[in-house]
């Protein structure tokens, strides 16, 4: 019998129980307000697109599979490109800088490609090498942890050739059976195709599936499944139809079975990206709640043709909380649009619904409780960054990080500033004083911490006045805590750069792996 | 214990120290012998000047092999097992001292579960050296020492043998001690020698003889030295720290199961230690140690430093607890105790932070007890005050928290306790339910997805406070044959529901 983990939590966790899954009419109404959200630009292009699949598809119907492959490939590798991002990790208490590897896709001539955000997402640098292995540098546009997105822009002021860009194609239009490529790097095996059928067009991950970086994923999407074979390095790559045009980007995989690899739908994707290039960021509403499917629940909370959402859970000081939202409550309506989520694979559909509300905006909820209809009132508030910025304090030896109100709620942080420890330095003054990571600080000296800015400057302060002893007080559970942190007095010079992109990284196409992705995340 | 099987050769061996009666020729033999053996083993040299023989005639008066039943709860089915161990009668009433990893023998059952683990101590059988056998109770495990008591219940003996410990204490470095220790049962008699040396005497914060050459499965075994009084027992007198000082037979298992990182530091708990826990031994059901209410941390130097005190330590208030003693008297966190009546708090680093617990716990339940502790002021300068506590009895632990089973759903449920609410930082006054404390594979509940470690917060809407309320919801359910149950859990930090319909007809 599993034990119960308090831990953190792990992201493996996804193939637990998600079997009932039945055909949904794919919320074309949810889906269309995505691509009523895209930017003018785009809607012309997809009538552009949706006219050449029709031209291209009377082209091809009458040739031979392989010709269609070649078609397909012809369309797309040439704006495949091999990422090398280089991420910071200060889980050791100490700036350590890391190359992996990953996959990505040209989609505008401006040089802007999309990938995973556990590929690029928290790169400082990033090299990518081009169809033609011309290596170019690349600068991060944007992430989105949520969907695993990122968008990253090639520098292409000393390219010579000639940038080509895949075209998304409607992945809400792909069939179970279909026949796909995917595209990348495998192992960073630069150039790789695969190829085989959507094996699922509405795959289901529990919302408490995480990055390897912490944040919560997957809440607002589903996934496709495929048995084109996808493999570390893949991540980021695009999943392509036999017409040539981008349906998802290749994002995870299951290590424990052969060819079962899931990419994000390509309509996801293309709203994302727009919003990443317009915006830097995706911006969603929240109000902190989890909901869970009403199937074999009806006979309890209702009767069998009983619809709308259950709440699960509501977060703690979240809006739904203020505003007096309850496990075991069933939404009707929101803002007058009736939602429903009988199974699990109705659920994106559902957070998605309130996440696209305005931020701040009012939200009028009609709910069912305990057989009584009643009218909720809830703010919606900007549902923020999920992780923090890191900060690396080398001379108390320790990293620390903003506290987002997210990570208040999934760490349990009850203190409403303080900055939260990374990780601390083995053998570093911190360690010594006995701080640990997960320990919020909520005092230097005598001062308050407010935030991470607030905490830079009192730890920059004290780096350069040479202060010896600084107290710093800090939250640990419920038990209030004290450390004496004294610098070493000859400052060692610190080589943060241990591992450089140098040492570790692979030549376009050469060797094995060196990707450092969980063994979900691909 | 394969060193130690080396060593069986000399058990027994008489060497007398009457060099009176030994003619000369013997002599150099023994001395050329000696040197050898010297330059050979320093071990064997001083094994040679212990009267095993003498000493076993001693020790089989009050030594005891103990066998009893030991049941291991874990979350799934109980695993009962039958363990065997040696004691030692440490009062003339028939109080039985045993190590208390006893219940963990040779199995690492302890490792295996895990700290969520609970035990169930039955059917004690105590056989002496000479071959007298008893029947004892279980009272309890002292969670500082790591000691487990027994006493024996006979209807006709009221009065046994029982060790006398040597009162002072002059122990010195290279001094060398010799214990006896149980073999496996295929060995007869089952009792071997072993010895070993006094490697340090740790002055901080209380003395205490270390020693080295003695193994962990041999703690709570006498001790004695080379003129053959007992002298103490060989204890692990550098613990796991368990911040809140009460008993938690979780923190317990967890550091025998090595969980607390390396190797115990062993060494021998002496007579003053020994005669506060022989006179106050745990009593199942009863709970006698003190309890403050308060978590905390050593006043290491650097602290003490950063705020100009002149202490040599101290432990600072981290917590105070809702309702407690420390509560009561006014104990703020940040306040830095350095002495309980009038005895100075040695403690400046994390490692003897325990002491202050233990000395709390050894105080007992109820001892009206001076703290004195210095308190920033609002000028910034430390303030002497001193307050009085009537130290309270440490609330029940999960093992001691009622429970309820139900038959046709296969778990087991138990109250929430302080620790519960500690540990996943949950709200006293706001938060209910009922924790799993066991699932059975295959049955409803495991089938419905619950899991041990599930909080159960309502049963087919009905909010459960206290497991009374779960029987009382399970009870219905079982009479009326529910087509649908439906639990709301709390799990992760989350809430959702979980459920089952039950088949009651194949039940039948």
């Amino acid at each position: 019998m599993p034990q119960k983990d308090h831990g953190p939590k792990n992201v493996t966790d996804y193939m637990k129980k998600n079997t009932n899954y039945n055909n949904l009419s794919v919320s074309t109404k949810t889906e269309s307000m995505i691509t009523g959200s895209c930017s003018r630009q785009v809607f012309a292009s997809l009538i552009v697109i949706t006219l050449f699949s029709v031209l291209s598809a009377s082209v091809v119907v009458a040739q031979s599979l392989q010709k269609r492959l070649y078609f397909a490939r012809d369309k797309v590798l040439p704006a495949l490109v091999h990422i090398q991002p280089v991420v910071s990790d200060y889980r050791t208490g100490k700036l350590r800088k890391q190359s992996i590897v990953g996959s990505g896709v040209i989609i505008h001539a401006d040089g802007y490609v999309v990938t995973n955000y556990h590929v690029a997402g928290q790169a400082k640098q990033i090299l990518c090498t081009l169809n033609d292995r011309e290596q170019v540098k690349a600068v991060l546009i944007g992430g989105d942890p949520s969907t695993d997105l990122a968008v990253i822009k090639l520098d292409l002021s000393d390219y010579d050739g000639v940038l080509k860009v895949a075209d998304f194609g409607d992945s809400d239009s792909l069939q179970v059976g279909q026949q796909v490529i995917a595209m990348g790097s495998p192992l960073a095996l630069a150039r790789s195709i695969t190829f085989g059928v959507i094996s699922t067009i509405d795959r289901y991950f529990a919302e408490d599936t995480r990055l390897p970086s912490g944040e919560r994923t997957g809440q607002y999407n589903l996934w496709l499944q495929t048995d084109a074979a996808i493999n570390p390095g893949n991540s980021g790559g695009p999943l392509v139809n036999l017409a040539g045009k981008v349906v998802g980007i290749n994002s995870r995989a299951s290590t424990f079975a052969n060819n079962i690899g899931f990419s994000i739908p390509s309509n996801i994707v293309r709203a994302v990206a727009d919003e990443l290039i317009a915006k830097g960021k995706v911006s969603r509403s929240w109000i902190g709640v989890h909901f869970q499917p009403l199937q074999n629940l009806e006979n309890w909370f209702g009767s069998k043709d009983e619809s709308g959402v259950l709440i699960a859970s509501v977060d703690i000081n979240a809006p739904a909380q203020l505003a007096n939202l309850k496990a075991g409550d069933i939404i009707k309506s929101i803002d007058g649009a009736t939602v429903s989520a009988r199974f699990n694979e109705e659920l994106p559909n559902v957070y998605r619904t309130i996440a696209e509300s305005p931020i701040g905006a009012e939200l009028e909820l009609v709910v069912k409780r305990d057989g009584e209809t009643l009218t909720v009132l809830v703010r919606t508030r900007e549902l923020g960054v999920l992780q923090g910025e890191d900060l690396e304090c080398s001379e108390w030896g320790f990293a620390v990080k903003e506290i987002t109100r997210q990570m208040r709620i999934d760490y349990q942080i009850q203190s409403e500033s303080g900055v939260y420890v990374t990780g601390v330095k083995r053998s570093g003054p911190a360690q010594v004083s006995g701080l640990r990571g997960g320990d919020v600080i909520t005092l230097v000296d005598d001062t308050p911490v407010s935030d991470l800015a607030a905490f830079a400057k009192l730890y920059d302060d004290r780096v350069e006045s040479k202060k010896e002893l600084t107290m710093l007080t800090f939250l640990r559970g419920g038990a209030l805590r004290f450390a004496v942190v004294k610098p070493k007095k000859e400052t060692v010079s610190t080589d943060s750069d241990s591992t450089s992109l140098d040492s570790t990284s692979q030549k376009d196409g050469g060797g094995a792996g060196s990707n450092s992705d969980s063994n979900e995340e691909r | 214990m394969m060193k130690t099987q080396d060593k069986l050769k000399s058990i027994d061996s008489y060497h007398p120290r009457r060099f009176g009666i030994i003619t000369l020729a013997k002599l150099t033999v023994t001395f050329v012998v000696t040197c050898g053996i010297v330059l050979g083993s320093a071990v064997q040299v001083s094994a040679q000047r212990f009267d095993f023989k003498r000493l076993r005639e001693k020790a089989q008066k009050y030594t005891v092999v103990i066998k009893a039943n030991v049941s291991i709860s874990s979350g799934s089915e109980p695993l009962d097992t039958e363990v065997r161990g040696m004691g030692t009668v440490v009062s003339e009433a028939g109080l039985i001292i045993l190590d208390a990893s006893t219940i963990d023998f040779g199995s690492g059952m302890a490792s295996y579960y895990g700290a969520s683990a609970s035990f169930d101590v039955k059917d004690i059988k105590v056989t002496t050296l000479n071959g007298e056998e008893f029947d004892a109770e279980w009272l309890g495990i002292d969670q500082f020492s790591g000691i487990g008591f027994c006493k024996i219940t006979d209807s006709i003996q009221s009065s046994f043998d029982y060790v006398h410990f040597r009162k002072r204490f002059d122990f010195k470095v290279g001094e060398w001690t010799a214990l006896f220790f149980l073999l496996p049962d295929y060995v007869e008699p089952p009792i071997g020698a072993d010895v070993g040396m006094i490697t340090a005497i740790w002055e901080k914060p209380e003395n205490a003889p270390l020693l080295v050459g003695f193994s962990d499965s041999q703690r709570q075994s006498v001790i004695y030295d080379e003129r053959g009084d007992a002298v103490g027992i060989l204890a692990e007198v550098a613990s796991p720290d368990n911040p809140l000082g009460f008993s938690d037979p979780s923190s317990f298992l967890s550091a025998l199961s090595g969980g607390m990182g390396g190797y115990p530091l062993l060494g021998i708990l002496t007579t003053d230690r020994l005669k506060k826990l022989i006179a106050n031994p745990p009593q199942p059901g009863v709970k006698n140690r003190g309890w403050l209410g308060v978590s905390f941390q050593a006043l290491s130097k650097d602290l003490a430093e950063y705020w100009k005190l002149n202490a040599h330590g101290g432990v600072v208030v981290n917590e105070v607890v809702k309702n407690s003693p420390a509560e009561k008297a006014g104990l703020l966190v940040g306040d830095v105790i350095v002495a309980i009546d009038d005895d100075t708090l040695d403690v400046d680093r994390e490692e003897n932070v325990r002491n202050f617990s233990r000395t709390v716990a050894e105080l007992g339940a109820g001892a009206v007890t001076e703290f004195m502790a210095l308190r920033l002021d609002s000028k910034g300068e430390f303030q002497r005050i001193d307050l009085v506590v009537e130290l309270g009895k440490s609330p029940i632990t999960f093992d001691e928290a009622k429970t309820y089973e139900d038959k046709s759903f296969e778990f087991k449920v138990r109250n929430l306790v302080f620790n519960d609410y500690l540990a996943y930082n949950l709200d006293q006054d706001s938060f209910s339910g009922v924790w799993v404390s066991e699932v059975s594979s295959g049955g409803w509940a495991s089938l419905a997805n619950l899991y041990s470690g599930d909080i159960v917060q309502s049963i087919n809407g009905q909010e459960l406070s206290s497991v009374d309320d779960a029987e009382k919801a399970l009870t219905e359910i079982n009479e009326n044959h529910s087509v649908e149950v439906v639990f709301l859990v709390w799990r992760d930090n989350k809430t959702l529901f979980v459920n089952i319909r039950p088949n009651w007809e194949d039940e039948l």
